[in-house]
């Protein structure tokens, strides 16, 4: 499995195959962290950001043509302000799956479907504590694209969420897929918005969108309940669920994130 | 020996009385049905006896064995040995039916609860219900049809072992080798362990499995008239209307 560690410092630990070239640099005017990756050939990587202070990240995925890759990418502690843009050509098979628990985040990913028939499934989970921003932007450049987005995110002690999700399809690309599925379950009386916007100028396409901002259900709640399960570990069970379902990870990443959560509901 | 004994209740939602000082008790090894047309308050008895939030008792008890359970939280009663099989089994997505049944298990047996025997006694009950065992990693009744819901309750139902059990409406969306099973397999543990059954249904043919001690007739909240399995022939020959047009009478006699 390859990966890599990084901290304030930049990357602390890498292990790393010939699939995949990276260059790191620090840029000394604006001290943003740059990170750029090349991925050649399949491979799983692996990013973990243990970030103790505050941090302006810009990361370039770059995914040549052909090639299926998984990414999972988990962020922890600090408060970070991150760019990742990842540049995707054609008939490639990519997952980008990310999991945040950091005390503040500011994030502006931006994908691009560059090559035909290429596909990227990108699974955002978090828990969020603070005023986060999550934007996402996904750029359909080239015909017979598909994109599933799925943005899930719990927000605790005074986390306000916001998910800015853009799907842009121009005039003459067709034969797209695009689909996204936003939610947000709250813990607080703060506000918390999604804004997905289907940015379509095409007729041939296949789009659907959905937006939850909400508690759990009650119902879901008195199920679990009835079989003797008491209420507390009953939101805890929603709350594995709701951040775990969908990812497709190790189970050392899994177990990661078990143990983030179990951190939070005990 | 068990003993459910719905008191007196009255139960109102929006200012209209759903159960209006309904009346019930029911032993172990004793075998309920309660039938009566939708909206009458079948379904809001079966929830208000596990203790739902949504209903609220305005007046009279619920009571297992001598303990009053009006203010036990669902749970509490759950582990008490009262178990509800749904109508409309509920699909929660993320939650697996592993780790949901797990926690169940583990809430009732506490320090008891060993991991071996639960993947052991779940795996023997899936056999014996003629489930996929791969179920056990999907959500719970994700992608589940109708049948696989309630035969879904029914693995529930045997991996808990209840005291008292209530199945609202089991027999809907089963085909007929789904009702089979589950009319047989609800008898089968019946057989095994004498609990207190509730059923509560529309149709005779769930009862060509289950065989019932004592029907009800339930409608406008309360139970209009009880018997025995001969009741139900009348039910299918005359239907509910029968009752409807006699109800005052068929109360005062009973």
């Amino acid at each position: 499995m390859n990966k890599i560690i990084i901290g304030n410092e930049g990357i602390i630990k890498q292990t790393i195959d010939e699939n995949i070239k990276i260059i790191y640099k620090i840029d000394d005017f604006s001290l943003i962290n740059s990170l750029e990756i090349n991925f050649i050939n399949n491979a799983d990587l692996d990013i973990i950001y243990q970030i103790d202070n505050n941090i302006k990240l810009k990361v370039i995925n770059n995914f040549s043509n052909n090639v299926s890759i998984n990414i999972f990418e988990k962020y922890t502690d600090g408060t970070i302000k991150i760019n990742n843009i990842y540049n995707i050509n054609s008939n490639a098979n990519i997952n980008i799956q990310k999991f945040y628990d950091v005390q503040l985040i500011n994030q502006a990913d931006i994908i691009n479907i560059n090559g035909e028939k290429s596909k990227v499934n990108y699974i955002l989970k978090s828990i969020s504590k603070n005023k986060d921003n999550y934007n996402l932007i996904v750029n359909h450049n080239a015909c017979y694209t598909e994109s599933n987005i799925i943005n899930h995110a719990i927000n605790i002690k005074d986390g306000e969420i916001i998910f800015n999700v853009d799907g842009i399809i121009p005039k003459r690309i067709i034969g797209c897929s695009l689909n996204q599925n936003n939610r947000i379950v709250t813990f607080n009386d703060k506000k918390c918005q999604i804004n997905p916007n289907l940015l379509i100028d095409t007729n041939d396409v296949i789009a659907n969108h959905s937006a939850f901002v909400g508690r759990f259900n009650d119902n879901d709640l008195f199920y679990l309940q009835s079989r003797g399960i008491e209420y507390n570990e009953a939101i805890k069970l929603l709350v594995t669920g709701f951040l775990i379902s969908n990812l497709n990870i190790t189970e050392a990443n899994k177990n990661e994130i078990i143990q983030i959560i179990n951190k939070y509901w005990r | 020996m068990h003993t459910l004994k719905v008191d007196n209740i009255t139960v109102e939602v929006e200012n209209k009385k759903i159960l209006d000082q309904f009346s019930l008790t029911i032993n172990s090894g004793e075998i309920h049905v309660i039938m009566g047309p939708n909206g009458t308050g079948k379904s809001t008895l079966s929830k208000v006896i596990m203790g739902d939030n949504s209903y609220k008792l305005q007046s009279g008890n619920i009571y297992f064995d001598d303990q009053n359970i009006n203010e036990l939280t669902t749970d509490a009663r759950a582990r008490l040995g009262i178990f509800l099989g749904m109508q409309m089994p509920l699909e929660i997505e993320g939650v697996t039916n592993a780790d949901f049944m797990r926690a169940a298990l583990h809430a009732k047996e506490g320090d008891n609860f060993k991991l071996y025997n639960f993947i052991k006694k779940m795996n023997q009950n899936i056999e014996l219900l003629k489930m996929d065992k791969e179920m056990l990693h999907r959500s719970i009744n994700k992608g589940f049809s109708g049948g696989e819901r309630k035969k879904n309750e029914i693995l529930q139902m045997y991996m808990l072992e209840p005291k008292v059990i209530i199945l609202d409406e089991i027999d809907s969306g089963l085909d007929v080798d789904s009702l089979k099973i589950v009319g047989d397999k609800v008898m089968n543990f019946y057989n095994q362990q004498k609990p207190s059954i509730l059923l509560i249904t529309h149709y005779q043919r769930l009862l060509d499995y289950i065989k019932p001690d004592y029907v009800h007739i339930m409608m406008n909240g309360k139970i209009i008239k009880s018997g025995d399995a001969s009741l139900v022939q009348i039910i299918e020959h005359n239907g509910y209307d029968f009752f409807k047009n006699n109800s005052e009478n068929i109360i005062k006699e009973s």
